[in-house]
């Protein structure tokens, strides 16, 4: 088998005296969608910005592309792929819809890609093309979710990292962004979700992993994961 | 400002002057320090920087209270220490000759003072309005116009400047003024007001939802530290014995801001070290001649560089010890209220684009009322119409009765009106149990000058919201939390966080906009638990925003559904779930689907 994509070994991350990741490790494989999923606080988010290079790891090894990815810069990753739509949105409130999405493009020179992202992304969300010169921060709270997701599309990743695109989504729109996301991925986009709804989550991903309390519980694939009398009892609600 | 410094019941009187016994019983031995060594002659060249780092102590801890503690930029410093400066300095130079209990001296401190204080309010009041850099570019100005002033008043000595000014001012005196700065702004920072500085700087909306005047505390905090600038002045001008108006350039200014950003933003002892050690580097740089300045600056570049949030970060010396007091859950009953929201006809316009409209809404005491529809439809909207942050363009707002129109959100918070909010806006450096601590801001009495002189009112009201706290972080699960800073908590704690705080509030009717966010379907269900038990514990209505149908069902006894931000259903959860335009324009066919077996077996109660 090839070398995956990313792979996490043993990391470990500290906020302070919080020893909030403990070990981790996992794959994710070109062209799968991978989902972590777990209570609040398991650390799902902190694998997140750990891949990213928002956080530096304190232990362990993350390799993307066959490269550590120890020291190197988020924008660097970027560059090679690797983009990050956070938990919380983190759009820019005082530029334009349009203006979020070009800075989404910010390493990008080829125009006519941009200009067809973008219109690829318009497509997904109509909502953003009538609000294209308003300013984001004027966007109600699931509309700037979209754009959030958007904008990260624009900078043409390999690898997305999306951490809970359905917060604060009508139910309607949350199916629509599962759909959206199962779509960019069969377009060649590989995914790694976090997501808190696991049922919707685990229904399209390739594989899955249980986090509790900084540590892989658990592993399979979604659908495996969906029928884990575990993860039914502790994730759906059942 | 009247009442700003309105003392609390005579009856404290006693405790309070307890509380500075230490303090006044340190005056002499400075004292005996200065008889026994300040005035030998080899201690000289020492105890003139020790009296300069006093002065810059002074300058840099008062200069913390805006800059650091409230988050505004003021760099006009220098200005408030001049008419502290002169305004003493005249007063000196004109009374009388023998004041051999330096009464009249104390006299002109706090007349240079209680001018500094003015001048701190004339700046402040119009300016404190605006955000940010303006205040900088203001009070900028106001140094640079104070020095022009007095280099062409005859009063003050023009250029040349003023001598010779009685040396009254020495190591006793400038100590015990520096000292008394560092004890007032330690208690001002430990008591309710302190906290409401620090919210003014960590999150204005979300300090306005507290309760907290924002431009009000603003205000406050430029007019103590303008004031405590002035006494510095005082002192400098009678430790010098001159006055000149090249002191006070704007390069003075920036020194005094070097301290407080090098200290750290807002640690008292950062200011007070960084105050010693900007003092003392020129002075032991003198050696290097020319070379001085530039080796000046480039440590403080160095030193910024190695520790890039200051000194002490925003913590003090004494938060390094490890010394935490440890959580003691207390019952205690929060009185239950009456009625409440009436929404009458409110329309709300951006522009061309009308966001709400005609929309009504009456909530009762203990309802549980939801609020529900598409991405931006409105609902956030209407919450804010409801808090204040933004007038109706038409319309009719109460809020207990009372029209909120022209009210402030703070104004509103205190009729009882307390709110989450849907992206999280708790004060992220500050602790759970301090975000808590803030809730209860508007509910403290005690005054400003109270809360310095730590009187017993100030002492047991710490102590009331100190339970209060820990008993919310107690309900909402967060206890284990109390001391974490906010940003450290996962993303559903941060929200049961909003929760504590806004509850701390003692509010008539909560408004949780998003609660269940970022939470799945089993710490769901405890929500839902939670939401029940606050509105039955504390007696409050609340008005839920929510998209996760399960628990909107489960939990509300009313629901509203907004579209495009026309109300377009209302009624119980269970005429919601079968409402056809519901379904079209939210729910969507396949919620309909799924739930229509058990729509029609009626399991989902209202």
């Amino acid at each position: 088998m090839s070398e995956p994509l990313l792979r996490l070994d043993g990391l470990d991350v500290h906020y302070g005296a919080i020893h909030a990741l403990r070990g981790i490790c996992l794959e994710v494989r070109e062209g799968e969608i991978v989902t972590l999923i777990g209570a609040n606080g398991a650390g799902k988010t902190t694998t997140l910005r750990a891949v990213s290079g928002l956080l530096k790891a304190s232990g362990g090894t993350i390799t993307y592309r066959g490269h550590s990815v120890a020291g190197v810069k988020p924008h660097k990753l970027v560059e090679q792929g690797l983009s990050h739509a956070p938990e919380g949105r983190g759009i820019f409130p005082n530029l334009t819809v349009r203006e979020n999405l070009m800075l989404g493009a910010f390493l990008r020179r080829d125009d006519a890609g941009i200009a067809h992202d973008m219109e690829r992304g318009f497509k997904l969300f109509p909502i953003l093309r009538e609000r294209e010169r308003q300013m984001a921060g004027t966007l109600s709270g699931g509309e700037q979710q979209m754009l959030s997701m958007a904008r990260a599309l624009m900078a043409k990743p390999k690898l997305l990292l999306l951490d809970e695109p359905s917060l604060g989504l009508a139910p309607q729109v949350t199916e629509t962004i599962f759909r959206i996301i199962e779509e960019i991925n069969r377009g060649g986009v590989t995914i790694l979700l976090v997501e808190q709804n696991a049922h919707l989550a685990l229904g399209i991903a390739h594989h899955g992993h249980v986090l509790e309390t900084g540590q892989v519980v658990e592993s399979g694939t979604g659908q495996e994961l969906l029928r884990s009398p575990e993860v039914r009892k502790a994730y759906l609600g059942e | 400002m009247a009442g700003l410094f309105g003392g609390s019941a005579l009856a404290n009187t006693k405790r309070a002057a307890l509380n500075w016994v230490p303090f006044v019983a340190a005056i002499p031995l400075l004292w005996v320090i200065q008889h026994f060594f300040a005035e030998q002659p080899d201690w000289e060249y020492a105890f003139q920087n020790i009296n300069h780092i006093g002065i810059a102590i002074i300058l840099a801890v008062s200069l913390n209270l805006v800059n650091g503690l409230t988050g505004q930029f003021s760099i006009g410093h220098a200005g408030f220490m001049a008419v502290g400066g002169y305004v003493s300095a005249v007063l000196l130079m004109r009374g009388p000759t023998d004041d051999p209990y330096r009464l009249f001296f104390i006299c002109s401190i706090a007349g240079g003072a209680g001018a500094a204080a003015l001048a701190g309010w004339l700046v402040g009041k119009p300016s404190l309005r605006l955000r940010g850099d303006y205040l900088a570019i203001v009070t900028l100005g106001f140094g640079e116009i104070i020095r022009v002033v007095i280099e062409n008043t005859r009063l003050f000595g023009g250029a040349i400047g003023l001598s010779p000014i009685p040396r009254y001012a020495d190591f006793t005196w400038i100590w015990t003024a520096a000292i008394a700065t560092i004890l007032i702004s330690k208690r001002l920072r430990d008591s309710t007001h302190g906290r409401a500085f620090l919210s003014v700087r960590e999150d204005e909306v979300a300090a306005e939802a507290m309760g907290v005047d924002t431009t009000g505390y603003k205000v406050r905090a430029f007019v103590i530290s303008a004031g405590l600038a002035g006494v510095a002045g005082a002192l400098s001008g009678a430790f010098e014995g001159n006055l000149s108006p090249q002191s006070f350039t704007f390069v003075r200014s920036f020194e005094i801001v070097a301290m407080v950003v090098l200290g750290g933003m807002g640690s008292i002892t950062g200011s007070t070290l960084a105050a010693a050690v900007l003092t003392l580097l020129p002075e032991y740089l003198r050696a290097l001649a020319n070379l001085r300045m530039v080796i000046y600056s480039v440590l403080l570049v160095v030193l910024m560089l190695v520790r890039p949030r200051g000194l002490f970060g925003t913590r003090e010396v004494w938060d390094l010890l490890p010394w935490r007091k440890r959580a003691r859950p207390l019952p205690r009953k929060v009185e239950l209220s009456e009625a409440l929201i009436d929404v009458r006809h409110a329309t709300i316009r951006f522009g061309g684009l009308t966001a709400v409209s005609d929309f009504s809404l009456q909530v009762e005491p203990r309802e549980l009322v939801a609020l529900i529809g598409p991405n931006g439809a409105g609902k956030t909207t209407v919450f804010n119409l409801l808090t204040g942050v933004y007038p109706p363009t038409e319309g009719t707002i109460l809020v207990a009765g009372r029209d909120t129109r022209g009210l402030a959100p703070h104004d509103i918070a205190h009729l009882g009106l307390a709110r989450t909010f849907q992206n999280i806006r708790l004060f992220r450096e500050l602790t759970a149990f301090d975000n808590v601590r803030l809730g209860c801001h508007h509910l403290t009495r005690e005054s400003m000058g109270a809360a310095v002189r730590k009187g017993q009112l100030s002492e047991v009201e710490e102590k009331w919201v100190a339970q209060r706290a820990e008993e919310l972080l107690g309900v909402m699960g967060l206890l284990h939390r109390r001391d974490d800073l906010a940003k450290n908590l996962p993303y559903g704690e941060q929200r049961r966080l909003e929760i504590a705080r806004a509850l701390a509030t003692g509010p008539k009717a909560l408004l949780l906009d998003e609660p269940a966010a970022g939470t799945n379907a089993k710490e769901k269900a405890e929500l839902m638990q939670l939401i029940r038990s606050i509105r039955d514990r504390f007696g409050v209505a609340i008005v839920l925003i929510e998209h996760d149908m399960k628990l909107v069902m489960n939990v509300s006894e009313r629901i509203l559904v907004l579209d495009h931000g026309v109300t377009i259903a209302e009624g119980l959860p269970r005429e919601i779930q079968t409402n056809a335009r519901v379904i079209e324009a939210y729910l969507g066919e396949k919620y309909a689907r799924e739930h229509a077996t058990q729509i029609a077996a009626g399991q989902v109660k209202p």
